[in-house]
């Protein structure tokens, strides 16, 4: 492989892999505060996705409104899923929790499958995205600067919102020990929605990324998507913000120069993130930020 | 009781002026689901047909049983279930592509009801099932198609294949498409894997970049074809694509390629431009022209053409109604004039049969040429 195309296989992960880290945030967020893989974070990606379609084709909405209306129909989902099937079961067992998102992952692939017919839906983004910039011999698109450009922005957003606000500190202190943290008078309720919102937002800016640099909506696409995302989440170390983010990128350029070093194995990139992340984690099982679970979070 | 009415009717000869007896052909369509839009179009071919040909040659009178399958292969296979134990129909029609046909195949063999398929390409639909048969050619068809046209006709001798190892579809027809391109003399370079529900094919498209193929032969759904179209065009792979008749199947493929799929090829059953040399095709034509106002979808052509060559078959068959006879006058057919060409059926159900290829030019499928086999 010559050294161009070994570039534009770089670039090509870096753009991949900044999508995989926005999602991986929400995961490792909601991981952090109630222990919950929230199996239902990829198919939120996916109800932004459907929210900005839906917004440009029947709306009549531009690209910049339609991201903003995805925000607010994948918030408003991301929290009714909270405070519908996952608050009842603050008290129950884990794996009951962990069955219920399995089963609104389903309830919400087959809501959109009733709600927009299972055939692929055609994304239209506007022109602009489909422009190529040239540098040497290496292609990009505009997306491939925005997108890393918007994630880490929206991270570091969030840092200065976890350790610079109230906020913050009570959604820092929630991952610690939430019954210490109710009897000190805080509404943990009201900062679990929180975290819902900030996760539910993530998904949707990534959802509508993802929709526009590869403009084929299926109600099935958030399935792999999350189970990448939440694969990047365990990989940068689960609970961890950065990490998630880190976890990302490396997934996407493990997958890129899989397919790059060995394309007539290109069907088995799946597999092969997956093989990565096992890997790692035998020599490090708490991922690569190395987060003690029972101390310290985000 | 039925036969005997028949029978009593035809000694005191009322038959022919009463025209009581009916023969009964199921139809298993999806009509709706993912691919409603599919069963849909085949449809409208079967009730024109129907139209065309309401009755059988000795005065019986057809009717046409249709069941919706849902775009599901348990739901295709209760749906025959009901056709040959409750309905006792003679025949039937379905269920269009080849997952849900080869639910109904095996019931069909066990209850000795012939089946035709209009558009199920999988090699394995007939295979090894007797009473199934279908009126477009198989997958290895196409992929001889596929490779003749590149080297002969396009005259280009590296090609890349991209190939879908999730669909039996594109796993079929890549392998014959190797063996006969290697046989022409071509070479291919390499065969490169992806998975159809994945979305990001920019690293395999710059890869195939850098192997300097002249031309990508990728026989894969609609999907994952505009996708890996508008990919290439972004990372500057500017080279001639072949597809097959699942990269136009659905409307996506066009909605979502738009600019980056001109100038594309594909193999097909079927295209409503191509010469109608048959009388069949030209009656239905009009006919279809002057019933729905538009052009003849290729799956609703084969339908029809379902339709036809079991009526042709019944037509043959002393007993209308008796199923092992309809099934050897079906795989008997020879140089049937169709609505969609010139058909014959091999003994084993499969079709001999011309393909067609088309160019996408201005977001549409013209018609290039007719290949024989």
């Amino acid at each position: 492989m010559d050294i161009s195309t070994f570039i534009q296989q770089l670039i090509n992960g870096i753009s991949l892999g900044s999508m995989y880290g926005l999602i991986a945030i929400g995961y490792t967020m909601v991981y952090g505060v109630l222990r919950l893989i929230n199996f239902a974070h990829g198919d939120i990606m996916m109800v932004g996705a459907f929210s900005s379609f839906f917004g440009m084709s029947v709306l009549g909405l531009d690209i910049y409104s339609s991201v903003v209306f995805a925000i607010l129909i994948s918030v408003i989902v991301g929290v009714l899923t909270d405070k519908v099937a996952y608050k009842p079961l603050r008290h129950a067992p884990r794996i009951s929790l962990l069955i219920t998102a399995i089963g609104i992952s389903f309830f919400l692939e087959n809501l959109v499958n009733v709600l927009f017919g299972g055939t692929p839906k055609s994304f239209h983004a506007p022109a602009f995205f489909d422009q190529t910039f040239q540098i040497g011999s290496a292609i990009f698109t505009p997306l491939v600067f925005i997108v890393p450009l918007v994630t880490i922005l929206l991270l570091l957003l969030l840092l200065t919102l976890l350790y610079r606000t109230k906020y913050g500190i009570a959604i820092r202190a929630l991952a610690f020990d939430i019954k210490t943290v109710s009897l000190m008078g805080i509404d943990v309720n009201k900062i679990i929605m929180y975290v819902f919102i900030i996760g539910s937002s993530l998904a949707a800016v990534g959802g509508v990324f993802w929709a526009i640099n590869y403009p084929i909506l299926t109600p099935y696409m958030g399935v792999m998507i999350g189970l990448k995302a939440f694969a990047a989440a365990v990989l940068g170390g689960i609970g961890s913000v950065y990490g998630a983010f880190l976890g990302g990128v490396i997934l996407g350029f493990t997958e890129v120069i899989f397919v790059a070093f060995f394309p007539e194995y290109g069907g088995y990139k799946d597999a092969i993130a997956f093989v990565f992340l096992i890997l790692v984690l035998l020599f490090r099982p708490t991922g690569i930020m190395g987060i003690n679970f029972e101390k310290a979070r985000f | 009781m039925k036969k005997l009415f028949i029978n009593t009717l035809l000694a005191t000869g009322l038959l022919s002026s009463l025209n009581a007896a009916e023969v009964k052909i199921g139809v298993i369509m999806p009509m709706s689901g993912p691919i409603g839009g599919f069963g849909q179009s085949a449809n409208k071919g079967i009730e024109l047909a129907h139209e065309l040909q309401p009755k059988l040659n000795n005065g019986d009178t057809i009717k046409v049983i249709l069941l919706d399958n849902k775009s599901d292969k348990i739901e295709s296979a209760n749906s025959m279930q009901k056709l040959v134990s409750s309905d006792n129909v003679a025949a039937v029609i379905g269920a269009l592509t080849s997952t849900n046909t080869m639910a109904i195949t095996k019931i069909a063999g066990q209850n000795r009801t012939p089946m035709v398929a209009p558009v199920a390409t999988n090699i394995l639909v007939t295979k090894n099932r007797k009473y199934a048969n279908r009126v477009c050619f198989s997958d290895a068809f196409q992929g001889q198609v596929a490779a003749n046209f590149i080297k002969n006709e396009l005259g280009k001798s590296k090609v890349v294949v991209i190939t879908d190892v999730k669909q039996d579809y594109s796993i079929g027809i890549s392998k014959v498409f190797k063996k006969s391109f290697k046989q022409l003399g071509g070479t291919v370079l390499k065969q490169v894997k992806i998975t159809s529900g994945t979305s990001d094919f920019k690293a395999v498209v710059s890869s195939i970049k850098s192997m300097k193929p002249e031309l990508i032969f990728f026989p894969i759904y609609s999907a994952e074809a505009a996708l890996i179209a508008k990919q290439s065009k972004q990372l500057g792979l500017n080279v001639p694509f072949v597809g097959t008749d699942g990269m136009t199947a659905d409307n996506v493929f066009f909605e979502t390629g738009g600019k980056a799929v001109e100038g594309f090829y594909n193999t097909d059953l079927y295209s409503s431009d191509a010469p109608k040399t048959t009388k069949a095709s030209q009656e239905f034509t009009k006919a279809y022209k002057t019933k729905y106002n538009e052009k003849v979808h290729p799956f609703a052509a084969l339908s029809a053409d379902s339709y036809n060559i079991i009526v042709n078959a019944m037509n043959q068959c002393k007993n209308p109604t008796d199923g092992v006879c309809i099934n050897e006058k079906i795989k008997s057919t020879k140089g049937f004039e169709g609505v969609s060409g010139v058909i014959s059926i091999e003994k084993n159900g499969d079709a001999t049969r011309s393909a067609v290829i088309n160019q996408i030019q201005n977001g549409k499928m013209v018609y290039k040429t007719t290949v024989n086999p």
